[in-house]
């Protein structure tokens, strides 16, 4: 996949883009484990989202931050561990409730906490979801924004990686090492590049074990 | 089970821990025994204390025979110790084998082995996983609720589980454990997922529950107040039943 540009705020970012969301405070259980599932809870706008100009979910893009960058941002909230990653046309094909708009994904501007621009390494890829915010306050509004998140949470899935990464060091020298080796970025970079390897390796390890497992347990029917 | 109350010419049997609970006592022919002190009692010997008849009809034991007897038989002693000794169990039984040796022992019939339907071992298996899982399930939420941050108090996890309780007793036991998770301000979530149905239940500290249900073809949605001690209403058990 192409590395997107970052774009201006407001923006709307590219179709196919993978896109996550860092959770506040989500112990997942071994079952919602089991059915990587997020609850809905998780998109919903923080009171920062809802004080926003562009009243937007906060949301990172994959290709360009690092999920342990995204959760540096945020404070390195040990509470804030549970990533879920999904996919933008996925946010867009939600049908809304009527009389919603469908949601929408854009670029956002990354802020720091005094509110400055922040200019980091991994800031440019921060984004947001609208439409989370839609009607009043009466109880059927309500009612329409939760079965928004609850759609999303469908689309979405719980990382295996947890904020920060558990990936082992040894194994982010070797993949660092071997990113040098092509002669690319600084040594900063070529970090980054490897716990991103490391975190898709991770990743598609998972989807493969479920595969195969699936295959086992559909083999006995 | 057969009791017999055992004598000695010699006096009152011991009792627990080896020692009479009285310092002396009488025997069968009901001669005071002396207890036994390490020294004699000083001052003016007493006068010798007049033997007292046996009012039942058993003659007196040998000196240094033991009778058995029955406990049935009530011998009567004045003052005296009876110490009941059970017969075995299983000796007993021989016995009875024996005396009525003229009937030809009935062996027991061999009891035939156990065997289960597969109906049966799965759905024995499948109580077993739900066990398992409700104390994975409890481990959660002890887990969330304990430590320096707690995700949740306390209060919440004993909440939760209550409401967890009634909606599985609700379903008639049938209920899948839920997916849960905390949320950012102390809540536990719930949510059930099976094909096109989504239930959900949110606890929220110092508020009422809430139940949230989503068609996911219908689009039908639906949410309700849920007072977590109170009985479920007729519609969210209405609900529950799309998930067993």
């Amino acid at each position: 996949m192409t590395k997107p540009r970052p774009g201006s705020d407001g923006d709307l970012l590219p179709a196919g883009t993978l896109v996550f969301r860092i959770g506040k405070r989500a112990d997942p259980s071994p079952e919602a484990l089991k059915q990587k599932k997020p609850p809905e809870i998780l998109f919903k706008p923080s009171s920062d989202d809802e004080e926003s100009p562009g009243k937007r979910l906060s949301i990172w893009i994959e290709e360009l931050t690092l999920p342990d960058q995204g959760w540096a941002f945020m404070g390195c909230d040990p509470a804030k561990t549970m990533v879920a990653c999904l996919n933008v046309d996925a946010i867009r094909a939600i049908q809304p409730p009527e009389p919603f708009d469908p949601l929408g994904a854009e670029w956002e501007q990354a802020l720091l906490p005094d509110g400055s621009v922040n200019n980091l390494p991994g800031a440019e890829g921060h984004a947001g979801i609208t439409g989370l915010l839609q009607g009043g306050n009466g109880k059927m509004d309500s009612k329409r924004r939760k079965a928004l998140r609850s759609k999303l949470a469908d689309a979405a899935e719980i990382s295996p990686v947890p904020v920060p990464h558990n990936l082992p060091e040894e194994h982010l020298r070797v993949a660092a090492y071997f990113i040098h080796e092509k002669g690319k970025g600084s040594q900063e970079a070529n970090w980054i590049s490897a716990v991103r390897q490391l975190r898709r390796a991770t990743v598609q390890a998972h989807k493969q074990q479920e595969e195969q497992v699936g295959e086992g347990k559909g083999g006995h029917h | 089970m057969t009791m017999t109350a055992t004598a000695t010419r010699d006096g009152p049997s011991l009792t627990s821990a080896g020692h009479s609970t009285f310092g002396g006592g009488l025997n069968l022919s009901g001669t005071y025994r002396a207890p036994r002190f390490a020294r004699p009692p000083k001052g003016p010997r007493p006068k010798p204390i007049p033997e007292p008849s046996l009012p039942s009809a058993q003659p007196a034991a040998p000196p240094g025979r033991v009778i058995h007897a029955k406990i049935e038989d009530r011998i009567q002693f004045k003052d005296s110790v009876v110490v009941i000794k059970a017969v075995a169990h299983g000796a007993t039984y021989a016995l009875i084998q024996v005396t009525d040796s003229a009937v030809p022992r009935k062996e027991p019939a061999p009891s035939k082995p156990r065997t289960l339907s597969p109906e049966r071992i799965a759905r024995k298996m499948a109580a077993l996983k739900a066990f398992t899982k409700h104390m994975q399930h409890r481990e959660y939420l002890n887990r969330v609720s304990a430590g320096e941050r707690p995700s949740i108090t306390l209060e919440t996890a004993a909440k939760a589980m209550k409401a967890w309780n009634a909606i599985w007793v609700a379903s008639g036991g049938l209920m899948p454990i839920p997916a849960a998770c905390t949320g950012p301000d102390g809540e536990m979530f719930y949510s059930w997922d099976r094909g096109r149905h989504h239930l959900e239940l949110e606890i929220i500290p110092g508020q009422h529950a809430e139940f949230f249900y989503r068609d996911r073809e219908t689009e039908q949605l639906w949410a309700e107040d849920y007072n977590i001690g109170e009985p479920l209403s007729a519609e969210a058990i209405q609900k529950l039943q799309l998930f067993r």
